[in-house]
């Protein structure tokens, strides 16, 4: 699919808009290289949401290039879309969780949409439930369960493919720093073994305690900054 | 499996629970055309069994019944010369009294009735027969005697069943037609209600196919359902009214009304209707889904 060392995620002078509206994203040139890790900060409506779904594939630039996994973007045909998303795992700000499954299905979804199936999958899905520390509602409709589990059935679903590329959207919004910690490590131990993550967050304190470059927009742009 | 819920929850839908509904009445409307139109063939073609290459002579009463017989010998004379016609028989005044007896009751009663005299002939095969000029030299000799050929009848008879089948299929497509519309119908109305799951489920990485499959199974087993409960009220009313019409002698015992292979037609309908839901929610949910982008 792409060469080693070619960036994961790589904007060329990229704009969007949403219809006719204002540009919210304008002139961004970044490149995410493989297996790096970084917060993306700005304060809210800066349109961090905007540029994680540039990257997962939701919208497309209204001007410049796109190039995700080494593909541009404007040249994927409708059946390659999903093979790509399948080699991410995209927290929402808003979960997006389907109801009417359990915890357990939900976490599931993704393995069998690429077509895995058998006891092997509950299994595997029950053992990172255990480890977000969901063992308890394995069963449980999302619905009955806290904004924080939630979250973290949400967090659980991302991972559960081991993605090259992990795009969270305020992942620990919801949930104390003890918590916060924990998930951020989890996104760590992805991160060891090659996963590049992009952590959109407003919290501060989480940020600083970890030593990864931030990605912060402003004005619609982003600038890199050291960690 | 691990569940028994689909990803996409199109079992509470309004629209898929009256899906098999309309199916079973569409099925039903369809099952009973196709007996119906079995029925009629089966006794058209039993008609014309009895019927081909034979030809009968009416020769009306005269006078007497003994003239009327002594005419009908001359008549059936006649047409022991005719080439082409071979084997003739003068029934005898039991055998016309046995014809008329569902309509003016037993021989008894009929005695003194003016009967006419009946010649059956048998055509050979493959002769033909100028029946303008047979009438005319039968009606030389017994006035007002009539030449009804069977196989002109018949011939017409056969036209008739045919265009009764074509009625029948213009009946069973436009049914057929009606369901393809409803499961559009209802495939639309589901794409449109769980546009956020399937939203989400393509974030994840699904193809459209994956989703088009739970739209296919919904389908499959709501019209299975509906077209099973069609057949099954179709199959007691084809044996209700059978029972009837066996009654009243019209037709032979309900058993034997269809053979083997007719009524599996009836479990043919269910198969196609499952077979056109499938393709038909297949089609719907990936054209629909190519439109967006
Ligand atoms: N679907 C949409 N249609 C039109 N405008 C939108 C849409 N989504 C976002 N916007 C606008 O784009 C801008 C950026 O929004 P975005 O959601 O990317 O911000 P954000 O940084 O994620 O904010 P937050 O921290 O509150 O989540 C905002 O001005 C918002 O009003
Ligand atoms: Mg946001």
């Amino acid at each position: 699919m792409m060469d080693e060392d070619d960036p994961i995620v790589r904007f060329d002078n990229v704009g969007m808009r949403y219809g006719t509206g204002p540009e919210v994203l304008r002139d961004i040139n970044m490149a995410l290289e493989p297996g790096s890790f970084y917060f993306l900060t700005g304060e809210s409506g800066a349109g961090k949401t905007s540029l994680l779904r540039l990257m997962y594939l939701a919208n497309r630039p209204s001007r410049g290039l796109v190039h995700v996994f080494g593909r541009d973007v404007s040249t994927l045909g409708r059946d390659e879309v999903p093979v790509l998303r399948r080699h991410m795992g995209v927290i929402f700000q808003d979960f997006r969780l389907l109801d009417h499954l359990s915890t357990l299905d939900n976490v599931a979804l993704p393995l069998r949409v690429a077509g895995a199936k058998g006891p092997k999958v509950r299994q595997h899905v029950a053992e990172l439930l255990r480890w977000v520390g969901l063992g308890d509602h394995i069963n449980a409709k999302p619905t009955t369960l806290s904004g924080g589990e939630q979250q973290r059935i949400a967090i659980a679903r991302a991972v559960i493919n081991q993605p090259n590329l992990l795009l969270a959207d305020e992942p620990t919004g919801n949930v104390d720093d003890n918590i916060g910690m924990r998930l951020l490590f989890l996104f760590e131990e992805l991160n060891r073994m090659g996963t590049t993550v992009v952590v959109a967050t407003h919290n501060e304190r989480l940020v600083s305690r970890f030593p990864y470059p931030r990605l912060v927009l402003e004005d619609g742009q982003v600038t890199k900054q050291k960690g | 499996m691990i569940r028994s819920q689909t990803d996409i929850p199109l079992e509470r839908d309004a629209a898929s629970r009256m899906l098999p509904w309309i199916i079973a009445i569409m099925v039903y409307l369809a099952a009973l055309a196709i007996a119906g139109t079995l029925t009629l063939s089966q006794v058209i073609r039993s008609w014309s069994v009895a019927g081909t290459g034979t030809l009968t002579v009416q020769v009306p009463f005269g006078d007497s019944a003994a003239k009327t017989e002594a005419l009908a010998e001359r008549a059936a004379s006649v047409l022991r010369e005719t080439p082409g016609i071979s084997r003739v028989r003068v029934l005898s005044r039991q055998d016309v009294a046995g014809l008329v007896k569902p309509w003016l009751g037993p021989a008894e009663q009929t005695a003194g009735l003016p009967l006419p005299a009946l010649i059956d002939a048998s055509v050979v095969g493959g002769a033909s027969i100028d029946l303008a000029a047979l009438s005319r030299r039968l009606a030389g000799i017994a006035p007002g005697a009539t030449v009804e050929d069977h196989k002109k009848w018949l011939d017409k008879l056969v036209g008739f069943a045919r265009s009764i089948w074509l009625v029948t299929l213009l009946v069973v497509a436009m049914i057929l037609l009606a369901a393809v519309v409803t499961v559009i119908f209802t495939t639309r109305t589901g794409l449109r209600i769980h546009y956020r799951v399937i939203e989400v489920l393509h974030l994840i990485g699904a193809h459209d196919r994956y989703i088009s499959r739970q739209f296919e199974r919904q389908a499959v087993m709501l019209s299975l359902k509906g077209a099973l409960v069609g057949v099954l009220l179709a199959v007691l009313t084809v044996v209700a009214l059978a029972h009837l019409a066996a009654q009243v002698d019209l037709i032979r015992a309900p058993r034997l009304v269809f053979s083997v292979w007719q009524w599996g037609l009836f479990v043919l309908v269910p198969i196609v209707a499952g077979l056109v839901a499938l393709y038909t929610a297949r089609l719907t949910v990936l054209r629909t889904l190519g439109r967006l982008t």
